[in-house]
């Protein structure tokens, strides 16, 4: 027996975002989650495990057992991927909130869902996370403020979306590739992203 | 989980996280205000108290900022979790708890069956 999942479209991510942060209004803070905060609250406790990463070179993961995320002890050093990966893994447990409620059934495990299958519950989940961190409203209307001012001063045209991308990343505390391909997904720019980050990250 | 739902040692964590998510303070920030590693203070709120030392002692209800009547309150459950004994993190999580379902690949890549071993092994391997 295989495991279903039906894969979400944009919309239905933005909208699964902002029901999410909706239930946090507490983890905002100048429009921006506090990912870790929303973790704790949701409630999941993190677990940070010495060498998870070299030993196996998993980030992090959710286990069988609900309320528990466990993640490499050495993550947190580097924050904006530490918040991606936060932001990932509870994105996998809003979308298949059953897989803790009534249990992991036959062919669900991640070990056992064929590779398109794969791509796209961790496609989504990395697109959720996007959206998680950078509610588009808010994203938007930063990303349109700085690009102005960085236009102003900008001595050659074709740097204003990278540098703007640049600056937006580092507001948002998420990674450049993560940033870049926010704006990607919500239209608003294309910048080549460093190191592809599959699945889920937008290549160009 | 375990059957050490009711042990002190499990109820002393289980406060200290309640004391602490209350002030709306994160586990990873906390830690350091105690001198604990991340890891050493998540295995402490699960009931791992071999991390309380005299600092810790000191240090946790003055960084919670815990009044007198928590003060006492914490003073009475850690000593009740030490009147028992230790318990490590493998007393608290049974290997097929902690298999994975959902795992976040530092390269995307999908994990085998085969991969699953060495992911508990690492998860539980002993913090020195």
């Amino acid at each position: 027996m295989s495991y279903n999942y039906k894969s979400k479209t944009a919309d239905e991510l933005e909208t699964i975002s902002q029901s999410l942060l909706a239930r946090y209004p507490f983890a905002l803070k100048n429009g921006k989650p506090d990912i870790e905060l929303l973790v704790e609250k949701y409630p999941l406790k993190i677990i940070p495990r010495v060498d998870l990463n070299k030993l196996t070179v998993l980030d992090a993961y959710l286990p069988r057992i609900d309320g528990i995320m466990l993640v490499d002890a050495d993550l947190a050093n580097d924050l904006p991927r530490y918040r991606l990966t936060l932001a990932e893994e509870i994105s996998h447990r809003e979308l298949e909130p059953d897989l803790w409620k009534a249990g992991v059934p036959v062919g669900a495990c991640i070990y056992e869902l064929d590779p398109q299958l794969y791509d796209d519950v961790e496609g989504d989940a990395y697109r959720l996370a996007l959206a998680i961190l950078m509610p588009a409203g808010y994203f938007r209307e930063r990303f349109d403020s700085l690009k102005n001012q960085i236009s102003v001063a900008a001595k050659d045209p074709k740097d204003i979306n990278p540098l703007t991308v640049e600056i937006m990343a580092k507001e948002f505390e998420v990674t450049f590739d993560a940033c870049a391909s926010r704006c990607h997904i919500l239209n608003i720019c294309k910048v080549q992203i460093k190191k592809p980050r599959l699945p889920g990250a937008v290549i160009f | 989980m375990n059957t050490n739902t009711q042990h002190p040692a499990k109820a002393f964590g289980d406060w200290l996280r309640e004391k602490r998510r209350a002030r709306n303070l994160v586990a990873r920030v906390f830690s350091g205000a105690v001198w604990l590693s991340h890891a050493k203070y998540a295995e402490l709120e699960l009931g791992v108290i071999k991390w309380v030392s005299q600092k810790q002692e000191l240090l946790i209800p003055l960084f919670l900022g815990l009044n007198k009547a928590e003060k006492a309150e914490f003073v009475a459950k850690l000593k009740a979790a030490r009147s028992v004994k230790n318990l490590c993190f493998s007393d608290i999580f049974t290997r097929d708890e902690l298999r994975p379902v959902r795992a976040c690949h530092h390269n995307g890549k999908q994990i085998t069956k085969e991969d699953e071993e060495r992911i508990l092994n690492a998860v539980f391997a002993p913090l020195s």
